[in-house]
């Protein structure tokens, strides 16, 4: 998927031109208010540039793309396993899909718990299992994840990871903002550095990621503790 | 989920024979007293004529309200929130002040019916737009903008209420307590039932895109839902659904706002399963007041069947209410 | 949704069911009422409160058999068969009347109980009660049925004699409610009635009108009276015309009466106005003996 836009209006985002792989993990990172967001959800197709075009023909049904913004709610009180078959509510109902994204996320034993009763990492992970079942088949899909391990618990934020380590393996992409750049070190294999709505690097995360660089992003010198997730990798 | 809805429909035909079987007669001394028989062939017909208005209007209400909420994502949603009800008075009120001033009939202005619909539709613009304005199509300033509207055109009926003859004030209190008219003209019943099963209709098709609409707005659209279609389309299933009970019955209150929360509780959240468990829970609410007014008897005339439904659903949505602060979630009732 | 949430509901419906069948169980008697009609006899359902006073005072209290909820003329066990909006089809039909009397609401009379009262055979009287030549009109409707006859002679006698108003008599504020202080404009029954007395209405606004201390000081009457439903409402309807800031007030020409019959366009009104003439004149005697 390829998308250049300009929003000149509030100046969200302006003069990005990114292009993502497939079967990759794409991180974007940046400080608050730097665009994330807006990118993200340019992405998902939910929102619509003010200027410029967002490529994504390849991607653009919701059996290809799936969106999990960062602060969502559920207006119902559905149990695991409705709310993951949300994702093929549209479609005619796939058991089998919602088993598999019940199992990619780990939930297959709790699917009957009340969605509302589970702890907030468990709900993000049925939230993104919502989005997997909304795709048909990984291969040349993308999912888009806002802020997807904020206030998860290190053990929740593996278990997440791994979810969508299974997914990126089937060859889809992952595309996820990240204030956290230590994390997105850990977690994605590519990476784009948002300032001030700006893309300041783009590239493989190793090189994006580096502490130059990201005293650049962050417009600051960044503290050891937060340029590294290695707390991580026990849990994976 | 088979046996609950079975329940649910034993309760309505136990409540429909009940009503059907319940009703004054006359004793061995002529005393007119309230008795439990089979109705004679001409109460057979009133009775039967009662249900028909009864569970129609519930119906309309209880799926007004399911449409209501599901497009604010708010469960405090019903015609009564949005200011529909308050509306439709208000287009009442105007009929009759302005038939009171010309000394014309209320049919030379259309009849209540039009007056209804009218303040109904202009209350349900009115609040669209306001709360357009007010921030995108946010649900909360929408449900904001739909109780001070609801308040303006109270207001505004108690302003007309004041302005025209004393006489009209007994007629517009009349109105305002919720009656289902005795004996309707079967032409009136066979249109509010049409409204009530192509409406229902027309829900349940969207019920996979209501279950996705309990998602965030973002999440929704991202899963290939067309967010102003579809709320376009619930503002006015919504909106004709209880302007034709309004116009019916009058303002009967709680019936919207309950029956989908009762619904909920019983049966499943889940559209495909809530909106015939609503439509089934809007007409046994009905059926409930309307039986209970016919059983009921003060020796002062029959209660109005709104006050009946108020009393009742009052009481029933506070329990759900506090019953929601335990759960954690607004819509864990 | 809890597991244990169905069972609870399935009692309390079922809690429910069976309080409804008890109250459907227990007979209660609301009425005595033949049940059988026997040929010419006359069987009145009244819906107005007004007209029922007036039958009442013609002598036809037996002929009704039914009544709405504000009708306190007659015996509170009649069946209530509604009002002037809502009428209850399987109670009228049970009582079986042969007239059905009311007053229209400004809205129309409902089509429902046209078609109802057309296919019953119910003979439907509908007028308006505001003003005594409208109590004329129903008297003389009343006439055509041909019972009481002396009695409705007299009344439409005492009804043709009701004076006009002379322009010269002492004029009047007369209160029919202290909160709000409620006002009988021109074009009422009262109004009507006043010259009966010797009197003529201060306020020349049409209708009911609800009025301030102020605004009621402004018309200057010379009388201000006051027409209480209940004996309790005495003593609010006069504290209230005695704060009216006019002379009338302060020179004590304040007369408040407990009559609810007054209350009523009816005939039963025109007797109860005429039995006033003593005290009202006795408070205008204060203010000739002034002048």
């Amino acid at each position: 998927m390829r998308f250049s836009t300009r929003t000149e209006c509030a100046a969200a985002l302006t003069g990005v031109d990114a292009a993502f792989a497939k079967g990759r993990t794409t991180a974007i990172v940046g400080a608050n208010a730097s665009g994330k967001s807006t990118m993200l959800r340019l992405a998902a197709g939910v929102l619509v540039p003010s200027e410029g075009v967002v490529d994504s023909t390849r991607v653009e049904r919701a059996s290809k793309r799936a969106f999990v913004p960062q602060r969502a709610s559920l207006a119902a009180d559905f149990s695991v396993r409705e709310t993951i078959a949300l994702g093929t509510a549209l479609k005619t109902a796939s058991a089998a899909r919602v088993d598999a994204a019940l199992e990619a996320v780990g939930l297959a034993a709790r699917c009957a718990v009340r969605f509302h009763s589970l702890s907030g990492g468990e709900q993000q992970r049925v939230r993104v299992g919502r989005a997997l079942a909304q795709i048909e088949c990984a291969q040349g899909s993308v999912l888009l994840l806002d802020e997807p391990f904020s206030s998860l618990d290190p053990a929740e934020v593996a278990r997440l990871v791994i979810a969508l380590r299974g997914f990126t393996s089937e060859g889809g992409s992952v595309i996820l903002s990240l204030h956290d750049a230590g994390l997105a070190r850990e977690v994605a294999s590519d990476a784009i550095a948002l300032r001030g709505g700006r893309a300041i690097a783009m590239g493989s995360a190793d090189e994006v990621l580096s502490p130059t660089m990201l005293r650049e992003v962050y417009a600051h010198e960044m503290l050891e503790a937060n340029s590294d997730a290695r707390w991580l990798r026990p849990h994976l | 989920m088979t046996l609950r809805f079975c329940i649910l429909v034993f309760v309505v035909l136990l409540l429909a024979f009940l009503r059907l079987c319940v009703g004054p007669q006359a004793d061995s001394d002529g005393n007119i007293v309230l008795g439990l028989a089979l109705p004679t062939a001409q109460t057979l017909q009133f009775r039967a004529l009662s249900i028909a208005g009864a569970g129609a209007v519930g119906l309309l209400l209880a799926l007004s309200g399911l449409a209501l909420q599901a497009l604010l994502r708010n469960p405090l949603a019903s015609p009564f929130t949005l200011g529909v009800s308050s509306g439709a008075s208000f287009g009442v009120a105007c009929v009759l002040a302005l038939a009171a001033t010309t000394g014309l009939s209320t049919r030379a202005f259309g009849g209540e019916f039009t007056g209804a619909l009218v303040g109904a539709a202009l209350a349900l613009g009115l609040v669209w737009i306001l709360a357009k304005r007010a921030s995108g199509r946010d649900a909360v300033a929408l449900a904001l903008a739909g109780v001070v509207l609801g308040g303006v055109m109270s207001s505004g009926a108690m302003l007309l209420e004041q302005i025209v003859p004393r006489g009209l004030r007994g007629d517009l209190l009349a109105w305002m307590a919720g009656r289902i008219p005795e004996l309707p003209e079967f032409s009136t019943l066979l249109a509010l039932w049409s409204i009530a099963i192509v409406g229902m209709l027309l829900v349940w098709r969207m019920a996979h895109v209501l279950d996705l609409l309990m998602l965030d707005d973002d999440e929704a659209s991202a899963a290939g839902v067309r967010l102003v279609r579809t709320r376009v389309a619930l503002f006015l299933i919504g909106g004709v659904l209880a302007a034709a009970a309004v116009s019916f019955a009058g303002p009967i209150g709680f019936v919207g706002l309950v029956a989908p929360h009762a619904a909920r509780l019983f049966i499943s959240h889940r559209h495909a399963l809530l909106v015939p468990a609503t439509a089934l829970c809007g007409v046994i609410v009905l059926l409930g007041a309307d039986l209970f007014r016919q059983a009921l008897d003060l020796g002062t005339g029959r209660l109005p069947v709104g006050i009946i439904t108020a009393l009742v659903g009052g009481p029933f949505f506070l329990w759900m209410l506090s019953r929601s602060r335990r759960g954690g979630s607004e819509w864990n009732l | 949704m809890q597991s244990r949430t169905p069972s609870i509901l399935l009692r309390r419906l079922l809690l429910a069911c069976a309080m409804a069948c008890l109250t459907i169980g227990c007979d209660v008697p609301t009425s005595p009422s033949p049940t059988v009609a026997e040929a010419d006899e006359v069987r009145i359902a009244s819906l107005s409160p007004a007209m029922t006073a007036t039958l009442v005072d013609l002598g036809f209290a037996a002929e009704i058999v039914a009544r709405s909820p504000w009708c306190t003329d007659v015996p509170k066990g009649l069946p209530v068969v509604g009002d002037f909006r809502e009428f209850d089809a399987e109670r009228l039909l049970l009582v079986r009347p042969t007239h059905l009397v009311l007053q229209p609401p400004l809205s129309g009379i409902d089509p429902a109980l046209v078609t109802f009262a057309a296919k019953e055979g119910i003979e439907l009287v509908a007028l308006p009660i505001n003003r005594m030549e409208h109590v004329r009109s129903f008297v003389r409707a009343v006439g055509k049925l041909g019972l009481h006859g002396s009695r409705v002679q007299e009344r439409m006698e005492a009804l043709a004699q009701i004076p006009t108003v002379d322009a010269r008599a002492p004029r009047a504020v007369v209160l029919v409610n202290a909160e709000p202080m409620l006002v009988a404009g021109s074009a009422t029954y009262l109004t009507d009635l006043l010259p009966l007395v010797g009197i003529r209405n201060a306020m020349d606004r049409e209708g009911w009108i609800e009025c301030s201390h102020e605004s009621l000081a402004l018309l200057d009457a010379d009388l201000l009276l006051g027409i209480a439903e209940h004996e309790e409402h005495r003593a609010l309807l006069t504290r209230s015309l005695e704060a009216i800031p006019c002379k009338a007030a302060r020179e004590g020409r304040v007369v408040v009466v407990v009559a609810g019959e007054l209350l009523r366009p009816s005939t039963h009104a025109l007797q109860a106005m005429e039995a006033l003439k003593p005290v009202i004149d006795r408070a205008l005697e204060a203010r000739g003996a002034k002048r």
